[in-house]
């Protein structure tokens, strides 16, 4: 019974040991397909690839998306780091989509006025920000996240932000300075080599596991031995 | 066993280092400080640690097995190289145990 126990836990340990090796090594793979250049795919309307009221796919994060409506209020967003690190208040509004619902859009890095009409918005969609850039205010977003934004509007709310890089209002440009941003990189703390040296030590330790009842049978037969 | 002994101080020492450079100086930059480029500065520590981690297992098994200690005794002395000081005083006492001649 109990050489079983042993045997269960051994092969437990050794299981264990072994998975967090591939775990590492996905990790360094991760690590490894982040730091390819980003691929820009095609614009595409907003609601092809997000609706309101529901949470941003993957595979929608980055994309540059384009959408026509109006904007319903705007406020400022401080404490936002851009490409360049440099730290400022964004100008932020809250757009009603057509048919749709609303998002909020990081239109300059200067205040202006809102625009009134129809207005079509180009921009990268990002995923909402998760910490607070500066002390929660009121007449200002504390980070870049519709839920914050109460009575907004009375649409159903989309998921993310965009970072507009191009406004039109009734067919003719709007001209501001835009922030510019790099597309978000999900990121995975560490190193390429760290991962594969903690592979080498996790598949060690696997070895490690399978060589200890080895060694204390040897050593009991050695003691036995020499009494 | 003079040399096993030699090599598993060597190694003793050099986790014991790469312990406190990690706890000590790599994981605070990391994740106390935002600043990317002392980060860049720090980033050979946690890989290095991970290889000399790994040869310190090595040596600590080779030593332990050499010196017949219990399984018990084998496993802390491989644990020791986790831990920031844990690795020096393990030296210290395989130094008290066994005298170089």
């Amino acid at each position: 019974m109990k050489k079983i126990s042993v045997g269960l836990l051994i092969l437990a340990l050794c299981g264990s040991f072994i998975r967090l090796g591939f775990w590492q090594l996905d990790r360094a793979a991760e690590l490894k397909e982040l730091q390819r250049p980003y691929i820009e795919q095609p614009m595409v309307a907003l609601t092809d690839i997000t609706q309101p009221a529901t949470n941003l796919s993957d595979s929608a994060i980055n994309r540059i998306v384009t959408f026509s409506g109006r904007y319903v209020s705007q406020t400022d967003a401080p404490g936002q780091k851009d490409k360049a690190g440099t730290i400022g208040t964004w100008l932020v509004g809250a757009f009603e989509v057509n048919g749709s619902g609303t998002i909020l859009v990081v239109r300059s890095s200067k205040n202006s006025e809102m625009p009134k009409g129809e207005v079509t918005v180009i921009g990268r969609l990002l995923v909402r920000q998760f910490e607070d850039r500066v002390a929660k205010s009121d007449g200002s977003l504390s980070r870049l996240d519709p839920s914050l934004w109460v009575g907004m509007s009375d649409l159903p709310i989309f998921d993310g932000y965009v970072v507009a890089t191009s406004e039109t209002l009734n067919g003719r440009k709007i001209e501001l300075p835009r922030v510019a941003i790099d597309p978000a990189r999900p990121s995975v703390p560490g190193y390429y080599w760290q991962h594969i040296s903690y592979v080498v030590i996790w598949w060690l330790m696997a070895l490690v596991v399978v060589f200890l009842p080895f060694y204390g049978r040897k050593r009991r037969n050695d003691t036995k031995g020499a009494s | 066993m003079n040399g096993v002994i030699k090599r598993y101080r060597v190694m003793a020492y050099a986790a014991g280092v790469m312990s406190l450079l990690l706890w000590f100086v790599e994981l605070p930059v990391v994740y106390l400080l935002d600043n990317p480029e002392l980060a860049d500065k720090v980033k050979w520590i946690p890989f290095v640690h991970g290889y000399v981690y790994a040869f310190y297992v090595l040596a600590a098994i080779h030593f332990t097995a050499r010196a017949r200690f219990t399984i018990k005794r084998m496993i802390l002395f491989i644990l020791a190289g986790t831990l920031p000081v844990a690795s020096f005083l393990a030296e210290r006492k395989v130094m008290r145990e066994f005298p170089l001649q």
